[in-house]
């Protein structure tokens, strides 16, 4: 497959890239004669996604596309696909996911989201009606905004991507609490995050807390946040979600980047909690430092 | 408009279902939502008397002389949940596994012998179809709140009361309570169980839901009772 892409990459002619063009058509095309029997030639043209093997913003745009019944088909790259010419044409950011359509490209997943959900508006993936909309469209940009940042703060010092900094990892810690109540108390009011039924807000959420639940969402969260677990389980169940981005695995208890707590950590938390008992106990440590050394 | 059509139709061509009950109520409105999911045609026969019902004629299709009573091409069926639950096989709203019907069942149940009771008190009371005492509308509203309770504790763990998505008990509860909503439960109440009102608006705002009941009306002020 990857043979054939590069194949039809280097053709000059862009708009026709991939269609298996015959002698006759081509005459047409070239004489400009019939331009509408060019545009259904265009429709018949399928949606191509462009991804790595895993990306969560990938599985957003593959359950939105079921959901919505959107015929397409996805094409796997390498990491070192992102940087070549073919790619770059396509996106000059070097990023994935990219949704070619009949029509152009489109970049940015929560674009090609709204994209989706616009070609079946019928199945209120968009919202009912234009205040609807615009409140998934809030939702969508929150959770790019707000959600997504405070939440890979926390896990991708506890998959290893990044050292882990105690003092980033205290203040995404406190951020944490602070964007999941917020979630929360939305949630404890409305059962969907947009209107009565299932949106492409309520996938976006969905297929970003997977990775909270797996690695940074315990026991004790889970309790405090009940509507997020509720929600995301009633999402989980589509058969569209699981086919995609499998069974939601819950963790018993959660990660942290650090092998031990740092010194740091725990003192910090025992001077918030005794003041007094802290400070009392401060010059008997220092004396068996000294004695230590 | 459509009630308008349906009569039409009804004239030219036989309707597969009627269902004979009176106008507007909680048991035989959840039977014509049913009806709207499964994409059943249902003869509305209404009554207005409670002496049309216990004609002669009435006690052959129902020998309890009671309403509603579905009329199928196969025979009759009383019992408003056992309607609820044919209906809801075909319209696909019974869960997705032996479990989840067993949940459904569960629920029905539940809203028949705990629900309904008190619940059926304090609405007719106020409507002035029966008159309770004071102590016995105040053990109602007890009771009523202690149910409620129950719904909200297990609505704040769940989206919807059997499995992810909307089922048939949903829809019957959500009937049974819609009178309370709209004239008994007043802000003290909803704050009180937030995941039940977070509930019931949306079983409530479904399309089919609202063709039949009409759009959501959450009460300000509640009715008192009838003295």
């Amino acid at each position: 497959l990857q043979v054939i892409c590069v194949f039809f990459f280097s053709s000059r002619r862009r708009h026709t890239r991939f269609l298996p063009v015959s002698w006759a058509r081509r005459c047409v095309q070239e004489t400009g004669i019939n331009a509408e029997y060019m545009g259904i030639q265009q429709q018949q043209m399928t949606n191509k996604i462009y991804s790595d093997v895993f990306s969560y913003k990938t599985q957003k745009l593959q359950i939105a596309a079921t959901l919505a019944g959107l015929d397409y088909e996805i094409v796997y790259l390498k990491m070192e696909d992102f940087k070549k010419p073919e790619f770059l044409a396509k996106n000059p950011n070097g990023k994935i996911p990219v949704l070619e359509t009949p029509q152009g490209i489109l970049l940015e997943s929560n674009a090609i989201l709204r994209y989706i959900a616009r070609t079946a508006l019928n199945t209120g993936l968009y919202g009912v009606n234009s205040y609807e909309n615009s409140c998934v469209d809030q939702w969508l940009d929150w959770v790019s905004n707000e959600l997504d940042p405070v939440l890979f703060s926390i896990v991708i010092p506890i998959l290893g991507y990044t050292k882990p900094d105690t003092n980033a990892y205290l203040d995404a810690r406190n951020n944490y609490y602070r964007i999941f109540t917020i979630l929360e108390n939305h949630l404890r009011q409305h059962t969907y995050m947009v209107g009565h039924q299932l949106t492409i807000a309520d996938i976006s959420v969905a297929v970003i807390l997977v990775f909270a639940f797996r690695l940074c969402f315990g026991e004790k969260d889970r309790q405090r946040f009940p509507s997020i677990v509720r929600h995301t389980l009633t999402v989980a169940s589509q058969q569209s979600f699981q086919k995609f981005c499998g069974r939601l695995i819950i963790c018993k208890k959660e990660f942290s980047p650090f092998s031990e707590l740092p010194i740091e950590h725990n003192d910090k938390q025992k001077e918030a909690k005794n003041p007094k008992q802290y400070q009392q106990q401060q010059p008997k440590k220092e004396s068996k430092k000294e004695e230590n050394s | 408009i459509r009630d308008r059509y349906m009569g039409i139709q009804a004239r030219f061509i036989n309707m597969t279902h009627k269902l004979y009950s009176t106008r507007y109520g909680s048991r035989q409105n959840k039977i014509l939502i049913l009806a709207r999911y499964a994409n059943v045609e249902v003869e509305h026969v209404i009554f207005t008397k409670l002496e049309d019902f216990k004609t002669p004629e009435f006690f052959q299709k129902n020998p309890n002389g009671k309403i509603p009573v579905l009329e199928t091409p196969q025979g009759f069926l009383f019992e408003s949940q056992a309607i609820a639950r044919y209906l809801a096989r075909q319209a696909n709203l019974y869960g997705h596994s032996v479990y989840e019907q067993a949940q459904v069942d569960q629920w029905l149940d539940w809203d028949t012998t705990e629900l309904s009771p008190p619940l059926g008190t304090l609405v007719y009371d106020t409507f002035g179809r029966i008159t309770v005492d004071q102590e016995q509308f105040s053990q109602a509203w007890n009771r009523v709140r202690g149910l409620l309770k129950i719904l909200d504790n297990y609505l704040l763990h769940h989206s919807f009361l059997a499995g992810h998505s909307i089922t048939a008990a949903d829809i019957a509860i959500a009937s049974n309570l819609w009178f309370a909503f709209t004239f008994l439960f007043d802000e003290k109440v909803r704050k009180a169980n937030p995941s039940l009102t977070r509930w019931f608006q949306t079983v409530a705002s479904q399309p089919q839901f609202t063709e039949i009941w009409g759009r959501v009306r959450i009460c300000r002020q509640p009715l008192k009772q009838l003295k």
